[in-house]
Parts: C-alpha cells; sequence; structure tokens
C-alpha cells in the first residue's frame, strides 16, 4: 500500500494508536506487526524473501562475531554471506530477463534492505559494531514499514540503538513529524504527480515529439524526480518521528550544489554514503598507491554500481557512469576552475556552476529514464529549439492551470528548502503565534487538498 | 534537522499525554474540514451522491452523469433505443424532431458531454451494450476538436461516471468532493449558498434555471429566448462574437491519425454488432473551417460513406448567421434542417 | 615526536594536497571543518602522510580515524 492510499491511513491510525497503549515490550511487536502488515499487503511472496533476508543478516551477523572471538576465519564467513546477499538479490533481479517469465515481480523494497544487511554485516565484520542478538530488534531495523519501500537505507549504528529503547514520541516531535508529512505531500501531490503525466508523455513518445518538448522534458524531469523522491522521504521521516523514531535525512537543498561531487552529498544521501563508506573508501584504500588514478578508478567503479542499483540494464550503468566520469573530471580540473572563479567573481561562477551541475544530471537523468541507451541518446541528439507549429508546444502539453500550481510549488518548494538550509525553518516557526501558524497549515492543507492531483499513488523509487 | 526535540523518555503517563494531545489538537483543527464535508454531503451541490428525479441545479452539473441518470430513470418505462451522441452541438437536434424520421415507436434521448473525445462516446456505447440496451440508432455530432481527442477529457465536469468508464466510484466521488473544495468553485458556492442568487459572474453556477429537459436530456438553450425579445439585434449588438467571414475556403489540419482511428474502431465495433442505421454529423461551423478531406474518407471508410454528412466549410447552412448562437453552437432551426437533409433519400 | 611537531607537518600535507593556505589543524579537526577535505581527497592526504613518515596504514586502522588526533596518535603508535 502507498502513503497515499486510505488503507495506509487506517493502518497507520490503528498502529499508531496501539502504540501508544502497549507497554515497553508491547511497542516492538506493534511496530513489527505494522510493518508485516504493510509488506504483506502487498504480495505475500515479498514478506516472506524479506523476512528470509532478514533472518540470514541475523544468523549471519552472529557467526561472524562468533569466528572473530574464536579468530577462525570470520573473513571467509564474511564473504561468503555477503555474496549470498548479492547473488540473491542480482537473481531477482535479472530472473525475467534469465527465465524469460514476464509474470515475475521484483520484490520491492529488496534494493534498500539488502543494503542494509550488507552494509550491518560489514560493520559487525570491521567490529565496529556488535552483532544484534534479539532477534526482534534487528527484524525491525530491516523491515520497519515507513522505510521499507524506498528507504532511506538506514545505518545499523543509527537505528539500532532506538530500536533497543523504542519510546513514544514528545509532542513536539509528533508535530514536527506531521508538518514534514505535509511537506512531502506537497511536493508529491501539488508538483511531481501533477507534471509527471507530461513529461512521460514526451519520453513515450520521443520519435514525434518536436525538439523543443523534449528540451523542457529533460530539464523537468530532475524536478519531478526531486519532489517525488525526496516527498517521499519526507513522509518517511515524519512517520518515523510520530512513533519516535529518527531516520536519516536523503536530501539536503541538491539543486544548490556547485559540483557534481557536492552534488552527491546532498541528493539520495543515504545511498551516496552508502557506496562512499562500503565501496568507495576499501576500494580507494587498496587503489592509493596509484595517486590520483586510483580514486578515479574507484570512483568510476562505484558509481557505476550506484547506477546498476537502480536496476537491470544499461540504461542504469550509463547514469552512474556519466556521474564517475563528471566527477573525476571535476578532480582533474579543480586549478582551471579556481582561476575561472577568480577571474569572473564568486557570484556569478557560484551561479554558472550550479547551472552547470543541474544540467548535467538533467542529461544523465535522460538514461536513467529512458528505456535503452539507443533511446537515450536520440532523445539527446534531437533537443533542439524547433517547434512543430507553436512555441506553445514548451508547455508540453501542461494546461495553464498546471503550469501555475506546479510553478508555484516548485518556488515555493525551493524557498523551503533554501530558508531550511539556513536553519530549521520549522523551530523558528514555532515561534509565530498560533494565529498565524493556524492560518499557515489551513492555508497548505486546503491547497493541497483543492489543487493536489490525487489517484496516482505510486512513487518513482517504488520500483528500484 | 539537527535540533529536533529529543524524545521524551519519561513516564507512560507522559507518553500517554502527548498523544492524547495531538489527537485534541487534530480534533479542533478538523472542524472546519468536517463542516465543509458535511455541507458537501447535505447539498450534494454536483448530485452525485443521491438519485434524483429532476436535474435542475443552480450548479453547473456534470453532462455525462446527468445524461446517464435521466437514461436510467426513465429506460424502465420508455425502452431508449436512439442515442443522440456527441458534443455539445447536440442541443441543435431535438429527440422528439429526430424520432419524426425513425420508425414509429422508436424513442431517442441525448447522451452529450462538453466538448465530447471519441473515447467518451465509445464507453457510452460500451456501456448501453452492457447494459442491454438495443442501439438501433444513433446521431453521432462530433466537430474536429471531439474527433482529435482520443483520451477521456479529465476534471469533475469532464469525467465519465463510474457505471460507464469502469473507474473506481470512490475515487470519482473524491474528485468531486476536490472540485468542491477549489476556491474558484467553493467561495461563490458558499456566497451563493448564504445569498441564495446565482450571480453572472460565478463560475460553474448555472444562473439560467432549466437547461434541460427531464425525459430525454433536451437542451432549453437561454440564449433562444434573448433571440425572441431581442430580434436581428441579438446579432447586431455582437459583432465581436460574430466576426465577419471572409469566403475563402481554409481547410482545418488533418486530426485522425492511429490512435483516433482505433478508437473510432472501437465505436463501429459495437454499432455494427447491433445492426445500428448510423448517422455521423460534422457540424456546419460559423468559421467555415473545413474538416480535412483525409479524416473524411476515413470517416467514411468506417461508418459507411452514405451514412458520414460534413457540413463544415462554406455551404448554405453556414452561410446564414441566424442559426448561430455563437459561433460555437447553432440553434435546433439549422439541427431540424440538417436532419431534413440527411434523412432526405429515404 | 611531540604532537605538536606531527601537527605542524601535517599541516604542511593538507596545504600542499588541498591547495589551500588557511589550513590549521587542532587535534580536534575532523575533515568537517576542513574545507576541501572529503572522501575524494582523504585517500590522497593519507597516501601522502603513509610517505613522509614511511608508514602503512591497514583498512581498518583508516576506518577508525575520527578526527587529526587519532590520525596523530596512529603515527606516533607506528613511529615508536
Amino acid at each position: 500500500m502507498s502513503f497515499i492510499s486510505i488503507e495506509f491511513v487506517l493502518l497507520f491510525l490503528i498502529y499508531f494508536t496501539l502504540y501508544h497503549f502497549v507497554g515497553d515490550k508491547g511497542r516492538k511487536f506493534v511496530l513489527l506487526a505494522a510493518s508485516g502488515v504493510f509488506i504483506g499487503y502487498f504480495n505475500t511472496v515479498f514478506l516472506f524473501t524479506a523476512l528470509a533476508v532478514s533472518l540470514f543478516t541475523y544468523g549471519a551477523a552472529i557467526l561472524i562475531e562468533q569466528a572473530h572471538e574464536k579468530k577462525r576465519g570470520p573473513r571467509l564467513i564474511y564473504w561468503s554471506s555477503i555474496s549470498c546477499l548479492i547473488l540473491c538479490w542480482i537473481g531477482f533481479r535479472y530472473a525475467n530477463r534469465l527465465t524469460g517469465a514476464t509474470g515475475f515481480i521484483f520484490p520491492l523494497g529488496m534494493s534498500f534492505y539488502t543494503f542494509q544487511a550488507i552494509g550491518y554485516l560489514t560493520e559487525v565484520y570491521w567490529e565496529e559494531e556488535k552483532a544484534e542478538r534479539h532477534l526482534i530488534d534487528l527484524l525491525l531495523y530491516m523491515l520497519l514499514f515507513m522505510k521499507f519501500l524506498s528507504g532511506p537505507i538506514e545505518r545499523s549504528a543509527d537505528l539500532l540503538p532506538q530500536v533497543h529503547k523504542l519510546s513514544p514520541a514528545s509532542y513536539p516531535m509528533m508535530t514536527y513529524g506531521l508538518k514534514l508529512i505535509v511537506v512531502g505531500l506537497v511536493k508529491k501531490l501539488l508538483l511531481a504527480d501533477h507534471i509527471a503525466p507530461y513529461i512521460d508523455g514526451v519520453f513515450d513518445s520521443m520519435h514525434t515529439a518536436s525538439g523543443v518538448q523534449l528540451f523542457m522534458a529533460c530539464l523537468l524531469y530532475p524536478v519531478e524526480l526531486y519532489a517525488d523522491f525526496s516527498g517521499y522521504t519526507d513522509m518517511a521521516i515524519g512517520i518515523g518521528m510520530l512513533f519516535g523514531l529518527k531516520l536519516s535525512p536523503n536530501f539536503a537543498h541538491p539543486f544548490a550544489a556547485q559540483t557534481t561531487a557536492e552534488f552527491w552529498r546532498r541528493w539520495h544521501i543515504s545511498l551516496s554514503s552508502w557506496v562512499r563508506d562500503y565501496l568507495f573508501l576499501p576500494l580507494s584504500s587498496l587503489t592509493r598507491r596509484w595517486g590520483q588514478w586510483g580514486v578515479a578508478v574507484s570512483l568510476m567503479v562505484t558509481f557505476i554500481a550506484l547506477g546498476i542499483w537502480h536496476g537491470a540494464g544499461w540504461t542504469f550503468a550509463v547514469y552512474g557512469l556519466i556521474q564517475g566520469l563528471v566527477i573525476v573530471w571535476e578532480l582533474r580540473t579543480e586549478k582551471i576552475r579556481n582561476k575561472v572563479r577568480e577571474h569572473i567573481g564568486k557570484r556569478l561562477f557560484a551561479t554558472l556552476s550550479v547551472i552547470r551541475t543541474y544540467l548535467i544530471f538533467a542529461v544523465s537523468l535522460v538514461f536513467f529514464k529512458a528505456q535503452s541507451v539507443s533511446d537515450a541518446f536520440y532523445f539527446l541528439r534531437n533537443i533542439s529549439f524547433q517547434t512543430h507549429t507553436s512555441w506553445k508546444e514548451i508547455n508540453i502539453g501542461m494546461s495553464d492551470h498546471i503550469c501555475i500550481v506546479a510553478g508555484s510549488t516548485l518556488l515555493l518548494i525551493l524557498l523551503y528548502d533554501f530558508f531550511m538550509s539556513k536553519g530549521d525553518l520549522h523551530l523558528r516557526f514555532e515561534k509565530q503565534s498560533a494565529l498565524v501558524r493556524w492560518t499557515v497549515y489551513y492555508l497548505i492543507v486546503f491547497a493541497v487538498f483543492a489543487y493536489g492531483k490525487f489517484g496516482t499513488e505510486d512513487f518513482i523509487y517504488l520500483q528500484f | 534537522m539537527k535540533n529536533i526535540p529529543e524524545t521524551i523518555t519519561g513516564t507512560n503517563i507522559c507518553q500517554h499525554s502527548a498523544f492524547l494531545r495531538l489527537v485534541r489538537k487534530m480534533m479542533l483543527f478538523a472542524i472546519p474540514f468536517w463542516a465543509l464535508i458535511a455541507l458537501y454531503v447535505y447539498d450534494d451541490p454536483f448530485m452525485v451522491l443521491r438519485k434524483y428525479d429532476l436535474y435542475d441545479s443552480d450548479v453547473m452539473l456534470n453532462e455525462h452523469h446527468v445524461g446517464w441518470q435521466i437514461y436510467k430513470n426513465h429506460n424502465d418505462s420508455v425502452h431508449f433505443n436512439s442515442f443522440i451522441l456527441g458534443n455539445s452541438c447536440t442541443m441543435a437536434f431535438r429527440c422528439k424532431e429526430w424520432e419524426k424520421y425513425l420508425d414509429s415507436g422508436d424513442r431517442a434521448v441525448r447522451l452529450f458531454g462538453n466538448s465530447e473525445s471519441i473515447k467518451a462516446i465509445s464507453l457510452k456505447l460500451r456501456a448501453l451494450d452492457r447494459e442491454g440496451a438495443e442501439i438501433k440508432n444513433a446521431l453521432i455530432i462530433l466537430d474536429r476538436a471531439s474527433l482529435s481527442h482520443f483520451e477521456l477529457l479529465t476534471g469533475a465536469r469532464n469525467m465519465l461516471p463510474a457505471a460507464i468508464s469502469g473507474r473506481n466510484p470512490f475515487s470519482i466521488q473524491l474528485e468531486f468532493i476536490q472540485a468542491f473544495a477549489t476556491p474558484d468553485f467553493l467561495y461563490p458556492y458558499l456566497k451563493y449558498r448564504i445569498t441564495g442568487n446565482v450571480e453572472r459572474n460565478m463560475k460553474r453556477m448555472n444562473p439560467y434555471g432549466r437547461i434541460r429537459d427531464s425525459k430525454n436530456n433536451d437542451a432549453f438553450n437561454p440564449r433562444e429566448k434573448q433571440i425572441q425579445q431581442e430580434g436581428e439585434a441579438y446579432w447586431k449588438n455582437r459583432k465581436k462574437e460574430f466576426p465577419e467571414r471572409d469566403g475563402i475556403v481554409t481547410i482545418a489540419e488533418p486530426a485522425i491519425f492511429q490512435k483516433q482511428r482505433m478508437v473510432l474502431d472501437e465505436i463501429m465495433e459495437v454499432l455494427r454488432r447491433h445492426g445500428t442505421s448510423i448517422r455521423v454529423i460534422i457540424s456546419p461551423d460559423y468559421n467555415q473551417k473545413e474538416l480535412h478531406p483525409n479524416d473524411r474518407k476515413i470517416l467514411q471508410n468506417i461508418f459507411g460513406k452514405e451514412n458520414v454528412y460534413d457540413f463544415s466549410g462554406i455551404n448554405e447552412f453556414t452561410k446564414d448567421y441566424h442559426n448561430y448562437y455563437e459561433p460555437g453552437h447553432y440553434r435546433p432551426l439549422l439541427g431540424n434542417k440538417l436532419l431534413e437533409r440527411i434523412y432526405k433519400d429515404q | 615526536m611531540k604532537t605538536t611537531e606531527l601537527l605542524e607537518i601535517l599541516n604542511g600535507i593538507f596545504r600542499k594536497v588541498l591547495k589551500r593556505e588557511d589550513i590549521t589543524l587542532t587535534e580536534s579537526t575532523t575533515a568537517h571543518d576542513v574545507d576541501g577535505w572529503d572522501s575524494l581527497t582523504n585517500m590522497i592526504l593519507l597516501t601522502e602522510i603513509e610517505n613522509k613518515f614511511g608508514v602503512r596504514f591497514s583498512f581498518r586502522e583508516i576506518v577508525k580515524l575520527k578526527n587529526v588526533g587519532d590520525l596523530c596518535q596512529t603515527i606516533q603508535n607506528k613511529t615508536k
């Protein structure tokens, strides 16, 4: 069930109430039951796969720890269990292609919880973390429903201690969570869902669309993806806060990034920091004798892996490849860029850098979104300012109403992100008088209700 | 997000109170919304929550819904077997006039939609088919815009009722509530509820009172009355609405492509099964823009050459401005002439 | 070697690798405090440090480094 559905609201209300009426021990079971129902509601097979992977991880961690104590073969156990997890994940990913059966569905959330499992096992193997002995705690770490579908990919060091002593949230934490949920709804319903059908339309009919339509779709897709995915994440974190849990942030004002390297410290942070810690650092440590080249090779491997994480197919590999290439190029050209900055002034340089970073990301997303690499190349080759009949095509079919709603929402979101990066807007807002606060609440809720696009409940990152 | 207030790890009583406080606040916060929903349910402004005998309202209703309800209300007693389908120009074709040209006992009803898409026509025919209706005669009124729409229109005023589209009725009701909550509608509506008057500038409200026949959904255009009162001055005073035509033949861009064709085939599939007597009319357009010959040819191929009547372009019907309410709509006066023309050979 | 001396040498390496003159390290400095010290430059810094002191860090040691103080400690342990 999606966050934006009657079923989910019901599930949430029931378990949220229960959560506050059971004792300390009961809370874990309430959350676990909620997660079980949430996952099983999609498909019981998804629940079984997730449980199997969790149980496997639970056992493997304990075995690794014991092997460490006895100083006998932790490396072997670690590498074989990691291989099992990855093989299992790849197996599901490619099952469609290997067997040729089309009815096979990739289990929802698997990419996310498999990565959590690998991270946790690695921490145990590095002896940074103790293996979790309470099965229910580890299950919660793996399966918590608010982060199950599309992350954030949590670290065991962050989430397990919270799971150990679950306690209901304080009142300020709950209201904070509610506000985050509303922010997420605004992003999703007032922006992403409004523009999505038109961008999809251009991508679906790229061979008949005009150059300027391709151009607009390419420019707008990052906005859609951001509104969709960060909207989902806001909701996940908000729901977590209602249960007294603090989940990791996933986005930090990404479109303000001046370089692609910086962009990836702000975009899908829980994934990018995961690949940084568990893939890039070991790799670059291994290759550090090669100096700059070692970094470059590690970067390429890391980002191609990050691309492939999104799905089977060359398109995602190219998407990752582009990120890696750009970052390597940025490392090599730092001197020149510093000179340019001195020459044209800080302000202008920052503005141009932000635009450049956005455009590179937009172009790479064409590979992310297109069905095949050749489609993506066709798309990029045909971007132009040419129209079929008139300049009106620039709205890619969106009505004025949609342009106004989505445009003003985008502006609001960018402002919100900007102020959030300068200090917590929500906490400052708390200091306003009750009249101001409630007026704003009513305006926002009413805007969502009146102008939101309901009916499409799927989030983009659900497929990964 | 660094400064988020910490979780209070206090006693159970303390935790309980936070939860109850939240519940209390939420209840308080929701009062205006409950009030609005209560008003909506009580008023049912779009007449979609309950069934009615008469579909007259001070609010602009969803014509698909109204047409379908009128059909359902009377079908048991009347047994409709003839259907006027198409866009708002169907207003020029009165059911009683049409029945004159049909076999005795044939009864007609108008199931139209504003700027109707051919997809909607296809779905309506299928819904009739599912209902077990006999589709003996069909009069389909189209123009270029309708032909080009192969997808359904959206929005509360244009979406099809669940019985026709097969969509989830719940999500359709939700869209109606949403339309109610849109400030464009809600504020004028609340004003109307307080004063009891429909003002001319109120969007999505109907200041004209009765605009349709409750038995067969025939249109009563309030402009007909204005024309009677004003006479020739009706057109003289509206020179802006009726620009001079230059008498040069212009041909519209083609409208029918692969996807439109598929929908037209869907329509024909149902009609063929019922052995329906078909008349497809391309409306006489005041601007005298002619339908593209390729489009006409496709229509003739699908529906039969003798069943397609294209009145667009420059001809005796479009020449006389007296035939028009405004450039977009023509009068039953002209509709009657067209009926006479298309049934002349019988 | 004393920590202050060590910091002085590290300062030099950091300034050279990161190409910034305004770097002054203390024991409590973390990557967060220094512009340009990120995961991309980290390994290059460490390689320079390894070469300078003729030591070699294991990967596990690298993972455990949390600030400049930890780094000094590790170097001191190795060069004893």
